[in-house]
């Protein structure tokens, strides 16, 4: 900014008045009313040392400080400076040219903030002047201490006034969590998770997301758009949750705040503020933080309730295998709130035999069962898993959903016998395991996926005849030197026959069963005729043995599923 | 002057007043001021012109009694460079000429009387000639009482020096300080003022 300076050109034809004649003293008066409106010490000075000309005859006047320079002042000259410090009073300054400097200080003495107005004239001041220019310099040192005074003030108004702004703020603050964890406690009560979204959604404005530890959805509120829209891959996915982990607090991820849902270790879910604009304030970034606590006790009860409701269901079925009688069984699904008074049947779930359950396995079985409306009853084998059947229900489809989840799209479903009620459960059971034997072993057959006993026709009637030895007797009969030869010699004669007679007597395909040469099966049919004494081509010959065979095989896979038959004595196989 | 016409006791202003103010632009506001001036001359139904570098705000206009205007335009903001240095440069007799053009104006029309009010920050932007501004305030002393008129010069005190102000305090009688009119006892009457008559 340019002030203007009163002697400006072309004035020269302008004769001003002697200074000295101007009424001094009023000058000072009309001044230091001029002087009450100034706003800042700079201006004072300013204002100060270009009215003096005006007002008492000299050529310059400063502002000067003994030892520095200032917003409105300037450092004296060193060899003045000393001198100037120990001023109390208006006084003469010896300098070095013919002019005559004059310093009348600013205010009362104040030691190292002694500031001097300086004179500087052809001849010094009149008595007159000297105290004109003393009550100036007086009047200027009292207004700059108001000035700075107010300055003072203003700036602790200034710190007074943002205290109380971030003490309100804070306080602001705090009513909201509080107010928020109100809320959330409220409906974590009654809302579930579909509350604690909803509440959140409230509280903040913007969209609520809640996901599985997979990332699928299990509640939503709000419009969830951009990244959040699908799932991600599993990698980013554990990556994410690891992050999370770490953070112990708001993670920013594909446009959403996230944090964990873990009350213990376990990672029950995670809880998302969809905010694309990243608009989200610190009590947004509070209350999804706490909301995420509620959560976290929500899915720990949900999944405490679900174990326990998962034991019982398990406890129930293993009752059932095991053959509890009509009254134990009407008892523990009167608690559970089960039906037992509807038809059952036991469904045994087979896949990839790769020394245990697999537990993709399991779950897939699990998932597939309920999904299709199966059956709710579910438990795991060593090697198999058990579905305890109370529809009726495509268990073709079941197979193809369960294999499509697997590897190599190995499963093979055995399916017992439908019973009218639950406490039938057990002897569907065994048929299953039955099945599920033979179709390891007897029918050697993959391509059939879905095997009922229903349809195993003589050997449904083998594995049901109530008194077996007259069977064992005729199977022992056609079989005995075979079954020595076998025993003896570690040989697998019986299985070769067994295998030729269930291909229809191609040698192609019994070598194809038996998985050996052709001219191995034949060398082996040779054998079987030298230790037989006779032809099993031959007409009577071939029935018997095919019988007997058959007799074996059921005989073989009940043993080998290690089944207590109530119909068939194992033991009497010796 | 006619007799009839009362003084304005609010603020202190009489009729055929010429009061110099002083404003700055961290402190005592020039919008302040304009509004008390302004709402005073309404407040006494006469016409009123001030002669401004901008138009105020819609803020600070919000803040002036406008319902109080007996016409629509009683009140009148003129720019300032358009009332003094209309041809891009200060001519005391061509400004003296055309204020009291608008003044006979206004009295002809009908309004008692007239408030004036100059801000005078035009003469740093046009680099007027002071001598010849102050020959001008000097002459204003003595057309002030010739009508019932009240005029005000306006100086920020952020863009004038010392000496200015001196002078500014030599040519007007009465000054208007912190709310109020005062006496000034370093005015120089025009006929003993340099430039004056």
């Amino acid at each position: 900014m340019t002030a203007v300076k009163g002697s400006a050109a072309g004035a020269d034809d302008l004769e001003l008045p002697p200074r000295a004649a101007l009424p001094g003293a009023n000058a000072v008066f009309a001044l230091s009313l001029i002087l009450t409106q100034v706003s800042s010490p700079h201006q004072v000075m300013r204002l100060v040392t270009t009215a003096v000309p005006s007002v008492v005859q000299t050529k310059r006047v400063l502002v000067w400080h003994p030892s520095r320079a200032g917003e409105y002042y300037e450092r004296a000259p060193e060899n003045i400076g000393g001198a100037l410090a120990g001023l109390m009073a208006p006084s003469r300054l010896e300098m070095d040219d013919c002019s005559s400097w004059w310093a009348f200080p600013l205010g009362p003495p104040s030691g190292d903030n002694s500031i001097f107005l300086v004179t500087v004239g052809p001849k010094p001041p009149s008595e007159e002047e000297t105290f004109l220019l003393s009550v100036l310099a007086q009047l200027c040192g009292t207004v700059i201490a108001k000035l700075e005074l107010i300055a003072a003030e203003r700036a602790s108004s200034q710190r007074v006034a943002a205290l109380n702004a971030q003490l309100e703020s804070t306080v602001s603050t705090l009513t909201k969590i509080m107010e928020t964890h109100r809320r959330l406690n409220e409906i974590v009560a009654t809302g579930g998770e579909m509350g604690i979204a909803m509440t959140l959604h409230r509280l903040t404005a913007l969209p609520v997301l809640i996901q599985d530890v997979h990332g699928n959805v299990r509640a939503c509120v709000g419009e969830a758009i951009g990244g959040q829209s699908g799932k991600e891959a599993p990698a980013r996915r554990r990556e994410l949750i690891r992050r999370l982990r770490v953070a112990h607090r708001a993670v920013y991820h594909r446009q959403a705040w996230m944090v964990l849902a873990n009350p213990r270790a376990d990672v029950l879910g995670v809880i998302a503020l969809v905010d694309p604009a990243r608009t989200a304030s610190e009590t947004d970034l509070a209350a999804l933080e706490y909301a995420a606590t509620v959560l976290s006790v929500e899915l720990a009860h949900l999944q405490s309730i679900a174990e326990a409701e998962l034991r019982s269901q398990r406890d129930f079925a293993e009752e059932l295998l095991a053959g509890a009688d009509e009254s134990a069984v009407k008892a523990s699904a009167h608690v559970l709130g089960y039906d037992p008074q509807r038809p059952h049947r036991v469904v045994i779930a087979a896949g990839p035999s790769r020394g245990g359950l697999d537990e993709q396995f399991f779950h897939s079985v699990v998932r597939h069962a309920r999904g299709l409306d199966v059956g709710s009853l579910v438990v795991a084998r060593t090697d198999y898993v058990v579905i305890i059947a109370d529809r009726e229900a495509d268990l073709a489809k079941l197979q193809a959903a369960i294999a499509t989840d697997l590897p190599n799209h190995t499963c093979r479903l055995a399916v017992g016998s439908s019973y009218p009620d639950a406490w039938h459960v057990a002897a569907s059971y065994r048929e299953a395991q039955f099945v599920a034997s033979l179709a390891s072993s007897a029918l050697s057959n993959p391509a059939v996926p879905v095997l009922y006993f229903d349809s195993l026709g003589v050997y449904r009637m083998l594995s049901s005849v109530a008194d077996p030895a007259g069977i064992e007797a005729f199977m022992n009969q056609q079989l005995g030197p075979l079954i020595e030869y076998d025993r003896q010699h570690h040989a697998s004669l019986v299985l070769t026959l067994a295998r030729y007679f269930q291909s229809g007597c191609n040698y192609d395909g019994a070598a194809t069963a038996l998985s050996v040469h052709r001219s191995t099966l034949k060398y082996r049919l040779k054998r079987i005729r030298d230790v037989l004494g006779r032809d099993p081509n031959d007409g009577s010959a071939r029935l018997d043995l095919h019988l007997a065979t058959t007799v074996w095989l059921t005989l073989d896979s009940l043993r080998c599923s290690g089944t207590t038959n109530q119909r068939l004595d194992l033991d009497r196989l010796g | 002057m006619n007799p009839r016409t009362p003084d304005i006791a609010d603020l202190g202003f009489k009729v055929g007043d010429h009061v110099c103010g002083f404003y700055t632009e961290g402190g005592s506001s020039l919008d302040d001021i304009v509004v008390r001036y302004v709402s005073q001359g309404l407040q006494s139904g006469d016409k009123c012109y001030c002669f401004l570098d901008n138009t105020p705000s819609p803020s600070v206009q919000a803040r002036i009694p406008l319902q109080l205007m007996k016409r629509e335009n009683t009140l009148q903001f003129v720019p300032a460079d358009e009332a003094y240095v209309p041809d891009g440069s200060f001519s005391k007799d061509a400004r003296m000429r055309g204020l009291e053009g608008l003044v006979q104006g206004a009295l002809s029309e009908g309004y008692e009387r007239v408030w004036c009010l100059g801000e005078t920050s035009f003469l740093v932007r046009n680099a007027v000639d002071m001598k010849a501004w102050f020959a001008y305030e000097a002459e204003l002393n003595e057309y002030a009482p010739r009508y019932p008129q009240l005029i005000i010069c306006l100086y920020n005190l952020d863009r004038f020096d010392g000496e200015t102000v001196m002078n500014v305090l030599e040519t007007h009688r009465r000054v208007f300080v912190n709310g109020i009119v005062i006496p000034n006892p370093y005015y120089v009457a025009a006929h003993e003022f340099p430039g004056g008559r």
